[in-house]
């Protein structure tokens, strides 16, 4: 096969939704795959793209007040300040809302579990724009100076 | 007996009461904040709950909080500690609402005694001895009743504190002066003009008798412990028995504070803090109705626990002893509190990580603490990292075993009071036990310094 019937082999397949094309006659051919190479992970912290929520305080974790449907499930979207579930302790239930917008990965909590202050029951994927900025790169950059500089005249030693 | 005591507090006096309820076989609640997570409390305890954040108003101060770890954890008691909500009665009435046991008196007991001018009354009706003054708020007629009460005189805000209102008036010709400027400062600071007289004790010591109650007659007074040494009202050194109370002034002590406790109706532990003046008498200031900060100096002088008392106590027990256990004074002790302060710097609060941590020991020597090699004293909280408490045959060998263990003591990382308190234990008036309140403030300021008669 020649390189250019190949191009026109792999600009069909764009239009399709096809993930992974294998073609083989006695044994050669091609094959070629659009899915992501599995990325190894350089390090064992959760992305900057994950958010706890933590517990507002100490009681009985519900889904919602009595009678009503239970909000947060795994892979839901959830808006900023939406209800995930309430805390009953003693006093008024405190509310668990949602601290930022995202998708629901993780749900660390079940209906009538004990939980405490800052104990993560979610964790969600942030939307792109929940995404906090970087932090701040290592500061200014350093630039030398000749001696006999004006810097180095002032120095008192 | 309880089974499980919630414990609402934080830093050293947790570490203690978890101590007490391990010796008795009940179980221990630690409640921490966000800021606490390191704390000995949290691992010492046989359960830990956080209950809010760093600020107190969220976690330590937050009734709901504190109820709701305890149902939580199927707790039956809860101990207060000191400072925090130990004294507040809408706390100890919301927890017996919630079905707990308060260690500590009833919110009646609590109310009474917390409002000065309610336990003032009290003490006169129990005939425990007060400051002379003028018998309501002052009139036009201050001039006859300064007279009355004696020069010097204090002129003091009714709404009074931190020191606005108050006035020291030593000649009779400044009265009327240092009146209107009073009245003055009262009015801008508490909107109220209302003002009162007081004699003014020219070297007052503070000295205060711990008393246990049953409820059901049994009150009992150990002997004084005295808390002269203080810096800004803040108390520094506490040593039992006191070097300036005879047998005699302990004895008519004792029995005020036990009069009072009984005109009050009071049970579980307390404390009645009196102003003792040179020739020997002593005047009611007010009551804590609480565990008091100092109470291991009176644990090591009457060999017994005040932890272990407070929750039988509670538990519904009777005092198994009178007040001739209560009376004995088998050793000398000096307790000395330990900050996280800079003494060089007017002492200001110096949290941060704690690199090294070496403890005093041998014979006669006690560290109570919450801190260890690796913790970060945060600055949420007061600054007391450790207690010191010393016992020893006599003052003099207390002294010098104070002075031998505040050497041991390292504490690497942050700034500490240690060698604040080598320096009081040295001076010479502490050694002669002839000092007053303003010792320290005098000492701090090189003053010219003469023992107090």
């Amino acid at each position: 096969m020649e390189k250019n019937d190949l191009n026109e082999v792999m600009d069909w397949a764009e239009t399709t939704d096809l993930v992974e094309l294998e073609f083989k006659v006695d044994g050669k051919g091609f094959s070629f795959s659009k899915r992501p190479r599995p990325m190894t992970a350089v390090c064992g912290f959760p992305g900057r793209n994950l958010a706890a929520v933590p517990c507002p305080g100490v009681g009985v974790f519900q889904w919602n007040a009595p009678g009503s449907a239970r909000l947060a499930v795994e892979g839901k979207s959830v808006s900023k300040g939406d209800l995930m579930g309430i805390v009953e302790g003693v006093g008024a239930p405190k509310r668990v809302e949602a601290p930022a917008s995202g998708v629901v990965q993780n749900v660390c909590v079940d209906a009538g579990q004990t939980v405490q202050y800052g104990q993560p029951l979610f964790f969600i994927v942030l939307a792109a724009n929940a995404i906090p900025e970087r932090l701040p790169g290592p500061g200014h950059p350093i630039s030398w100076k000749a001696r006999g500089s004006a810097l180095d005249r002032d120095r008192k030693d | 007996m309880f089974r499980k005591i919630l414990i609402a507090n934080r830093s050293e006096i947790a570490v203690r009461v978890i101590r007490a309820c391990r010796e008795m076989d009940i179980r221990s609640v630690a409640v921490y904040s966000e800021a606490d997570r390191e704390s000995l409390h949290v691992r010492l305890a046989d359960e830990a709950v956080c209950i809010g954040p760093g600020p107190a108003a969220g976690s330590y101060l937050s009734f709901d909080a504190i109820l709701s770890a305890a149902r939580a954890t199927s707790a039956e008691a809860v101990h207060p500690g000191y400072g925090f909500l130990a004294e507040n009665a809408d706390f100890c009435q919301a927890c017996r609402d919630a079905g707990l046991r308060f260690i500590g008196p009833a919110p009646a007991a609590i109310r009474r005694l917390g409002f000065k001018s309610e336990a003032r009354d009290l003490a006169r009706e129990a005939g425990v001895p007060i400051v002379p003054g003028s018998p309501g708020l002052l009139g036009e007629d201050f001039m006859a009743e300064a007279a009355k009460v004696g020069f010097p005189v204090m002129v003091k805000a009714a709404a009074g504190g931190g020191g606005k209102g108050l006035r020291l008036v030593r000649n009779p010709k400044d009265l009327e002066a240092q009146v209107r400027m009073a009245k003055a400062e009262a009015k801008a600071a508490f909107k109220d003009d209302s003002i009162y007289l007081e004699k003014y004790i020219e070297h007052p010591r503070h000295v205060e008798i711990q008393v246990a109650a049953d409820g059901v007659g049994g009150i009992v007074a150990f002997p004084e412990r005295d808390c002269t040494v203080q810096r800004r009202h803040q108390k520094l050194i506490e040593e039992s028995p006191s070097p300036a109370v005879t047998p005699e002034i302990r004895e008519r002590m004792q029995d005020a504070a036990r009069a009072l406790a009984r005109a009050a109706g009071y049970d579980n532990v307390g404390t009645v803090e009196f102003l003792l003046d040179t020739d020997g008498s002593f005047y009611f200031m007010e009551v804590n109705t609480r565990l008091q900060v100092e109470h291991p100096v009176t644990e090591l002088v009457t060999g017994l626990d005040l932890v272990n008392v407070q929750i039988r106590l509670a538990a519904g027990e009777e005092l198994p002893f009178g007040q001739d256990r209560a009376s004995e004074i088998r050793v000398h002790s000096i307790e000395h509190r330990i900050n996280a302060e800079d003494p060089a710097h007017s002492f200001a609060p110096s949290p941060g990580l704690i690199g090294r941590v070496e403890l005093p020991g041998g014979p006669g020597v006690r560290v109570d603490t919450h801190i260890y090699a690796g913790y970060t004293v945060p600055s949420y909280y007061d600054s007391l990292i450790a207690k010191l408490i010393v016992a020893a045959p006599d003052r003099e060998q207390a002294i010098a075993r104070g002075v031998r263990a505040l050497g041991e003591f390292a504490i690497e990382g942050v700034k500490t009071t240690i060698p604040f308190h080598r320096e009081v234990l040295t001076h010479r008036l502490f050694r002669e036990g002839k000092f007053d309140t303003k010792f320290i403030d005098a000492m701090k300021e090189k003053k010219e310094m003469h023992p107090v008669p």
